[in-house]
């Protein structure tokens, strides 16, 4: 059941405005317009309705809400893996590759039948890039995320944490226009969580990239976005978004500042009612 | 009241130490030795088994006529390896199984692949081949006589079938089970349906694979004999039936057990291929008990 | 005064010239003498077939009755059957003097034939496919190297018989090779000519297509199976055994002899017994002869051996087991037969 999303073809983009021309407003990298999504179970579930979010090149968005949001839909959409039932999604590529995306998982997903190694080339050996190439960006990703000494262990050998390290790797290594994290670190203890983040703001200040990052942490948000879009409880809508104050690039330190916790207030004022009625919402189910 | 306190009166008060067992104190020894208990108790039970017998029928214990001691069972296998017989019913229905096995096996995961991938095509087959599983094969052999005539044919084919439909069952179940996530990710990251099997669907069904194939060898080896009772003039089968009819129960017994190591040997052998094609399943359960 | 003399020495001499007949009449060795209490004997068969009439009229003609028998069949396979017999399970069977029965005999159990079945008509024995044979006529030296067929293998007696064809071409057993079949396959492969030579016994030859498969020699009437005693009838009760014997004879002498075809009951009783039709009984009411004083030829046990012997791997002793181990005469001598 593949399922692709509404995508400019590259000889397209060629076509359209430039993506920087020096202050004039550049096409959004991504463009959700009027989103809707509807499952249809044993009775109809409206997961989302009415999501318009544009997203620039290079942006870190962070989606927030609370469970049942909808917002790891939206992220499963960006990927490829579902169609809107309403409205449409539109993302401007320019490389290549058959998916401009690559994605992290919560529960990883390292295929256990693979060597670290191996789950690392695979991303690469899908967009059929030539073998020598991915021979050293593999060998490279292993060493940034220091994995070298496990490279021909199987996935059992290692912890969750190092279990996340290959997936973000594997997910980098095929240097993607967008990347898509859904809950990346929610399955980790809290130690190990801290330290994914500090490394995955480390990488993503090397060569910004455009980033989508669902999670349940304003503490996560606020640390690694530029804008932090709040959704409320199903069906998802947009309710509110907030620009980051901490300009790039950042330290982890700025989770100390004052205006750190104050955004975090705000907006946790804003989804606390909503996180509330999800709660009440599953219970009358 | 006096007497309830005074019951454990004696055991209110008591330091509870942790100290290193056996196992602790020379981990190496211990599992060294563990191993050893394990590997000694699974030759011990057969050789326990077959001293017993041969006690019993000596003793008198069991009417030899029916049930001959080992050593009379070892002296016969030992005359009919000597005249050659032993090697040519080995040989013929060992020959039955392995064509029939592959045949099945083969066409079994052709048909796991085909049914699992495909809505359509499992909707269209799936209930007429789970009604044909159930037909008794050896009811099947008399029209399969009158297609294929008299040869080695039928019977490689009725072995084939039964081995189709245990290794069609288990695999296709395997498919239509291969675990979402890992399709997800594979779709993510752009995989076409090629790149679909060759990454995820076939590698994650490998392991349902061999043990398919394990249970397969076994009912081969079974139906092999079965067939051989009913229609045929040299195989193992054979010789257990004839050699009863024949009143040389030592003969059928020197068949019994033949076919016994036989099944044993097979499975044997397709567990250590899957233990070696399987590498991602070896290094997690460390090579212990296989 | 002198004619009634006269006549009562007519009558005298008439009584006296009929007593030995009255007397043997009612002292015919085969007139029911019931035993004293009710017994229950357990026959073991390979299924209901012609060949086996005698035991089965016996029961449904209530000659068994007669003895204060309680007779019970039980379906067996020849092998298993031989070996229920071996260990008393059973009283009786109806099999044939196959190399297991001597190899059982041989190893000291105690079982011997008492009586023989149906002898086989004319049209039963080896059947050849007529695309085989063509045109030619018989000639035993074709047997050489051809593949035989039969439900029973090479260690029935059906193997002798046919070591009596090979003799007559100087061919021994080992010159052909015995293949094991269903009847039912046999008569298929024998006319799509998938095989050359099929042993057919009654019911199998009435099925067979006659243009496709003949009977190109005589099969000897005589090689037949028999019935058997273990050791509960030979030893122990010899008393049942007799009487169990007398209905046997009684039987055979007063329903299967000549065209039992025209007699309405028996056709009726053995329709329902085989499960046949009436109409089909009396069509092959020839098929299986049955000879009045059932017949155990003196040499039939050692020829028999010798038979097998000739074939490696058969018989698990070398020399034939003596007559009288494996044969025994003297029920049906108690009840007037037993010819030799």
């Amino acid at each position: 059941m593949q399922v692709r999303p509404v995508e400019e073809a590259p000889e397209r983009v060629a076509q359209a405005q430039p993506v920087n021309n020096g202050g004039a407003v550049a096409t959004p990298k991504i463009e959700i317009r009027d989103v809707a999504k509807r499952f249809h179970t044993s009775r109809v579930i409206e997961a989302i309705s009415g999501i318009n979010i544009s997203i620039k090149e290079g942006e870190f968005v962070c989606l927030v809400g609370p469970s049942g949001c909808g917002k790891s839909t939206i992220l499963r959409m960006l990927a490829g893996l579902y169609r809107p039932s309403e409205g449409s999604i539109t993302i401007h590529a320019t490389s290549s590759r058959v998916v401009p995306t690559a994605t992290v998982f919560q529960g990883y997903n390292i295929f256990p039948w693979k060597t670290i190694e191996a789950n690392i080339r695979f991303g690469l050996e899908l967009a059929k890039v030539p073998k020598n190439e991915i021979a050293s960006r593999v060998q490279t990703w292993l060493a940034k995320m220091g994995l070298a000494e496990f490279a021909h262990a199987y996935p059992p050998a290692l912890s969750g944490g190092m279990l996340q390290r290959v997936a973000i790797a594997r997910a980098l290594a095929v240097e993607p226009e967008i990347l898509l994290l859904d809950e990346p670190f929610a399955a980790l203890d809290p130690q190990t969580r801290r330290l994914m983040q500090e490394e995955l703001l480390a990488l993503w200040q090397e060569n910004r990239r455009t980033v989508v990052l669902v999670t349940h942490s304003l503490q996560e948000a606020i640390l690694l976005g530029d804008r932090i879009i709040v959704m409320s409880a199903r069906p998802g809508r947009v309710i509110a978004e907030f620009t980051v104050p901490f300009a790039r690039p950042r330290k982890p330190s700025i989770s100390s500042e004052p205006e750190f916790t104050a955004l975090d207030d705000k907006i946790w004022a804003l989804l606390h009612d909503e996180v509330q009625r999800s709660f009440r919402g599953e219970v009358e189910k | 009241m006096n007497d309830v306190t005074s019951i454990d009166a004696g055991k209110a008060e008591r330091a509870l130490t942790f100290e290193p067992g056996a196992a602790e104190r020379d981990p190496v020894a211990w599992s060294r030795r563990s191993a050893l208990q394990e590997r000694l108790l699974s030759i011990a039970t057969p050789i326990v088994f077959f001293l017993l017998w041969e006690a019993a029928s000596r003793a008198g214990w069991i009417d030899t006529r029916f049930f001959p001691a080992p050593s009379r069972i070892m002296v016969s296998a030992v005359e009919m390896a000597q005249a050659g017989t032993l090697s040519k019913d080995i040989f013929a229905s060992l020959n039955r199984v392995l064509l029939g096995f592959a045949l099945g096996t083969v066409t079994g995961l052709i048909a796991a692949l085909v049914l699992g991938l495909s809505r359509l095509t499992r909707a269209a087959f799936e209930p007429f081949l789970t009604a044909l599983y159930t037909v008794p094969k050896l009811a099947i052999l008399p029209l399969l006589l009158l297609i294929f005539g008299l040869g080695e044919l039928p019977t490689i084919l009725l072995v084939g079938m039964t081995v189709f439909f245990v290794v069609w069952i288990t695999c296709m179940e395997a498919v239509l089970t291969v675990s979402p996530s890992y399709r997800e990710t594979a779709l993510a990251f752009g995989a076409n349906g090629w790149d679909m099997f060759r990454h995820v669907t076939w590698p994650a069904i490998l392991t349902q694979i061999f043990v398919s194939m394990r249970l397969a060898i076994g009912m081969a080896v079974l139906v092999i004999v079965g067939v051989e009772f009913v229609q045929a003039d040299v195989g193992i089968g054979f010789r257990i039936w004839n050699s009863w009819s024949l009143f040389q129960a030592d003969r059928m017994y020197v068949g019994i057990c033949t076919v016994a190591l036989l099944g044993y040997l097979l499975t044997t052998l397709v567990r250590y291929t899957g233990y070696f094609a399987l590498p991602w399943v070896r290094r997690t359960h460390g090579g212990h008990g296989h | 005064m002198k004619r009634f003399l006269g006549y009562a020495v007519l009558v005298l001499a008439l009584l006296g010239a009929g007593s030995p007949l009255l007397l043997a009449q009612s002292a015919r060795p085969d007139a029911p003498r019931p035993l004293p209490q009710r017994e229950k004997v357990i026959v073991g068969m390979p299924g209901k077939l012609k060949q086996n009439a005698t035991v089965l009229l016996a029961k449904v003609m209530g000659e068994f009755e007669k003895e204060n028998l309680d007779v019970e069949y039980s379906v067996q396979k020849p092998s298993d059957s031989m070996v229920l017999l071996s260990t008393g399970r059973i009283d009786a069977v109806v099999s044939q003097a196959s190399a297991g029965f001597f190899n059982a005999a041989a190893s000291g159990v105690v079982i011997k034939q008492v009586a023989p079945i149906g002898f086989l008509g004319p049209k039963n024995g080896f059947w050849v496919s007529r695309a085989w044979l063509k045109d030619r006529p018989w000639n035993p030296a074709l047997l050489k190297g051809q593949i035989v067929v039969s439900t029973g293998g090479n260690g029935s007696v059906a193997a002798h018989a046919l070591r009596m064809e090979l003799d007559k071409a100087g061919l021994t057993l080992n010159d052909v090779t015995w293949r094991q079949m269903s009847p039912s396959d046999m008569l298929v492969a024998l006319e799509n000519g998938g095989i050359n030579v099929a042993l057919l016994l009654d019911p199998t030859w009435l099925k067979i297509d006659q243009s496709k498969a003949v009977l190109p020699f005589p099969y000897p009437a005589e090689v037949t199976g028999g019935y058997f005693f273990g050791p509960n009838l030979l030893v122990k009760n010899r008393a049942v055994g007799e009487a169990f014997m007398r209905a046997m004879v009684r039987t055979q002498r007063t329903y299967l002899q000549g065209n039992y075809g025209n007699n309405p009951r028996v056709v009726a009783a053995l329709a329902k017994e085989l499960e046949l039709t009436e109409e089909q009984i009396r069509a092959s009411a020839e098929s299986i002869r049955f000879p009045a004083d059932m017949p155990m030829p003196k040499n039939f046990a050692e020829a028999v051996q010798n038979t097998f012997l000739s074939v490696a791997g058969l018989l698990n002793y070398t020399k034939p087991l003596p007559d009288e181990q494996v044969m025994d005469r003297s029920f049906l001598r108690a009840a007037g037969a037993g010819a030799q």
